[in-house]
């Protein structure tokens, strides 16, 4: 088994039956970052010393027969606003890197941790998480692994590049207007971003607390599964399946939609072509409206640009200069923004809520594009979709905004074609279902119809590095 | 509407303590005219009066 091409849970299961031991896994992967990273701008701190003393303790887990956690000594890393103890918790600014390090991490890395999974480092983001394509000034942009003069999507864009590029088979992001589900889409791998509320946000930096929610990415439906379901262990009231279900049940009790009128409206011909791929594979044929979906990701802005502004009030008073050029304008106009809007949007909120439950009496999943288009070339400061003239790190995820705006579970499902930018779907499920976005995201890997797998840019030069070693 | 933005913006940061440099409102102005436009696709829409707040506290 070659690490680097193996998924999270034929790792641990190597590891597991001594077939290679998490130090060798984990020595690869570092190795593997420190020789591929350059090109990917993905890691901004790999935390080498933890990884190996992580991957020891599971060692000795193994050879004393003891208990293993679920994804014992499978790499991963994190967004970098999430808190890992030693580490300041940058969230992709410049302005916390003078914080002091965090004393311990974030909830759901501590729970990664029992699961036995070994953390390689943290990764590049949008600062503060506002913005859709990671082109971040202090940091650098990170590249897509499929085209390195492309965005990666963000504001997750180092995790979804560093599962795609190989870097990683698992890692945490955070969504909260697409953030993992965009990215996901523009890399070509699987995320999740569970029902707002369902996973514990305590040590992850905020952008705007009533929409932030953490995620995941990895690249295959079943390590997300279980990354997820790590995530989840210690919450009482979780209403999920296990991880690994012995028999993936068929999604025959299904009743499937396709999100038309905005979503047709603002997506390219490619990107409505993936939905109805996985439709025919699915075999879905009703078209279903989320009625104001076009008004529910104004309101989404609103509230995003206004809970942001306000949070970040006090730095902007005393250092404006420091704060990522690209979104601090943003971040300024929400902070002086009427505080009507904020409140009519939330009320706007409550009312979109109530139209999408009835859409949701009507089916049980709904498809929808992830992303109005392809990845956008690094620096494009204008895309033309159907007509429609938009700035790319406002835009990007315009049609991943309407659902998070309601705090529903998504999965964005790759959809890879040959020669071609990487797509998405996602998978949208009413509150608390995520278990119904797995079974429809495994049916569309099963089919065969949807797939990951390392860019084939960087399985190339591996070959080449091989075949010249 | 059209609003002169760039003239709103001093008067509107002010009372927050902000001061936003003469060479950064012109970018402000424009974040501002995108929120603006949401903003309108927001409070032009005839929500009920009994619609409430989405609650986000939990006591």
């Amino acid at each position: 088994m070659n690490p680097l091409r193996a998924d999270a849970l034929t790792i641990a299961d190597a590891i597991r039956n001594k077939r290679v031991s998490a130090t060798e896994v984990a020595r690869t992967f570092l190795d593997n970052v420190r020789a591929q990273d350059s090109k990917f701008n993905c890691f901004t701190a790999v935390t080498e010393e933890r990884a190996l003393a992580e991957a020891k303790a599971i060692d000795a887990a193994v050879a004393a027969n003891a208990a293993l956690g679920p994804l014992c000594g499978v790499p991963y890393a994190v967004k970098n606003l999430f808190d890992v103890e030693g580490l300041s918790t940058l969230a992709g600014s410049r302005i916390n890197a003078g914080l002091p390090p965090a004393e311990q991490d974030a909830a759901v890395v501590q729970r990664l941790r029992r699961a036995g999974a070994i953390l390689i480092g943290a990764l590049n983001m949008d600062e503060y998480a506002y913005g859709f394509t990671t082109e971040n000034t202090h940091y650098g942009p990170v590249r897509n692994p499929y085209d390195t003069s492309k965005i990666a999507g963000g504001s997750s864009g180092g995790s979804a590049a560093a599962v795609a590029g190989g870097m990683a088979p698992l890692a945490l992001g955070s969504d909260t207007n697409g953030s993992v589900r965009l990215p996901a889409a523009l890399c070509g791998v699987f995320g999740i971003k569970p029902t707002f509320g369902r996973l514990d946000r305590s040590g992850c930096f905020p952008l705007a607390a009533s929409l932030d929610t953490v995620g995941a990415f990895a690249r295959t439906a079943e390590d997300l599964a279980a990354c997820y379901h790590a995530m989840l262990d210690g919450d009482p009231d979780h209403r999920t399946e296990p991880a690994r279900s012995p028999v993936v049940r068929n999604i025959d009790d299904l009743r499937i939609g396709i999100a038309d009128d905005y979503f047709d409206r603002y997506s390219e011909d490619d990107a409505r072509a993936a939905v109805a791929e996985f439709a025919r594979a699915l075999g879905a044929t009703r078209r279903v409206t989320m009625p104001e979906a076009e008004r529910a990701r104004a309101a989404a802005y609103v509230i995003t640009a206004v809970e942001a502004g306000n949070l970040h009030l006090s730095n902007l008073r005393t250092r404006p200069q420091d704060f990522e050029p690209l979104s601090k304008d943003r971040l300024l106009a929400g902070a002086i923004s009427p505080a009507s809007w904020y409140v009519q949007a939330q009320r706007f909120r409550q009312w979109f809520r109530g139209q999408v439950a009835q859409v949701f009496e009507t089916v049980d999943v709904i498809l929808a594009p992830a992303s109005p288009r392809t990845a956008t070339p690094i620096g494009a400061k204008s895309i033309n979709v159907r007509g429609h003239d938009l700035v790319p790190r406002a835009y990007m995820g315009m049609l991943t905004q309407p659902i998070s705006f309601i705090g529903l579970p998504t999965i964005t499902v790759p959809f890879l074609r040959e020669g071609e930018m990487p797509l998405g779907v996602q998978v949208i499920a009413p509150p608390w279902r995520e278990d119904i976005c797995f079974r429809v995201a495994r049916t569309l890997e099963q089919s065969g119809v949807a797939r990951s797998r390392i860019a084939a840019s960087v399985m190339a030069e591996t070959k080449v590095a091989r075949a010249a070693s | 509407m059209r609003l002169n933005l760039e003239e709103m913006i001093e008067p509107m940061a002010e009372p927050l303590g902000l001061a936003i440099p003469t060479d950064a409102r012109p970018a402000v102005a424009a974040a501002l005219q995108r929120l603006v436009e949401a903003a309108d696709a927001v409070m032009s829409f005839p929500l009920s009066d009994n619609i409430e707040i989405a609650q986000v506290f939990v006591p």
